[in-house]
């Protein structure tokens, strides 16, 4: 049993060290998945679920905000930053910094940039979520090991 | 790390809270995001502190109109029904002393001077790290 936690914490810290060298995530990640010890097991399993629908939704107010005529730059810039400081928060770096490309758009008033740097947020999104969804699997599996 | 420093408040100064160091630090987390207010909230128990949470800016102060108090209070600065900035400078027209610090997404000087102009005594960049909690106990523990 302690044997298959090993191996499973391996697997998980193998996914993550190779998503740190691609950029794709930081050091905030393994110091939220440090956070375990102070609150439960599950705390990173259900935090990503979070994380995951956090972003579905912010990117789909994004996009109905800059669909409608005129664009209210002032909300898209809110709902950028909003997403800017959850995708920092947990460590997706190169979401974050997507993020900071879309923030510039706003910032210039420019509809089709903004448009290009929501679809640059989108993949980086894309990019991070399958291997989200098979850290979350590990994580799980982790845990009923050790239960 | 980006920080706008202690000691470098623009608004007027403020006397500290005399910080009892026999018990442990009590920290009002003002946040209006959920995923964040649970990150800080862990990490800040971590760091073994007592964690209250509030969703907005009027939560916050309503927790002190009620008679709570905290050495520390670290607050974003957009939440619905009053934003950081606000409940800053109600918080110091109230007449409270504790440390509060700024945990905002924003970077631009000119939103980070602003947020500070409020009555902060520190303001720092999400995200909240190990480094930037250690800083603000650290200066708080030095007072």
């Amino acid at each position: 049993m302690a044997a298959n936690t090993e191996a499973l914490n391996q697997q998980l810290q193998q996914i993550v060290n190779s998503l740190k060298e691609q950029g794709i995530l930081d050091s905030q990640f393994w110091m939220v998945h440090s956070l375990k010890e102070a609150s439960s097991p599950f705390f990173l399993a259900q935090l990503i679920p979070m994380f995951c629908h956090n972003v579905q939704t912010t990117l789909r107010d994004l996009n109905r905000t800059l669909e409608k005529e005129p664009v209210n730059y002032y909300d898209m810039n809110e709902l950028t930053m909003k997403l800017k400081g959850c995708t920092s928060s947990i460590g997706a770096r190169r979401l974050a910094l997507a993020c900071v490309t879309l923030w510039r758009a706003v910032d210039n008033k420019n509809k089709d940039v903004c448009g290009s740097a929501l679809n640059g947020i989108r993949q980086e999104y894309q990019t991070l979520r399958s291997s989200l969804d098979r850290i979350v699997e590990l994580e799980r599996r982790i845990v009923s090991h050790q239960a | 790390m980006e920080k706008m420093g202690f000691g470098n408040v623009m608004s007027t100064s403020k006397t500290m809270k005399i910080i009892d160091t026999e018990k442990k630090i009590s920290v009002l987390i003002v946040e209006d995001d959920l995923l964040i207010r649970k990150i800080h909230k862990v990490m800040m128990t971590k760091f073994g502190t007592e964690v209250q949470l509030a969703a907005n800016g009027k939560e916050a102060v309503d927790l002190f109109l009620s008679g709570a108090s905290f050495d520390l209070i670290l607050t974003d600065l957009e939440m619905p029904i009053m934003d950081g900035i606000e409940a800053t400078k109600q918080l110091r027209s109230m007449g409270v002393t504790s440390m509060i610090v700024g945990v905002t997404s924003r970077n631009q000087d000119s939103e980070i001077q602003a947020f500070m102009k409020s009555g902060l005594n520190a303001c720092y960049v999400k995200p909240l790290n190990a480094e930037k909690v250690t800083a603000v106990l650290n200066e708080l523990k030095n007072i």
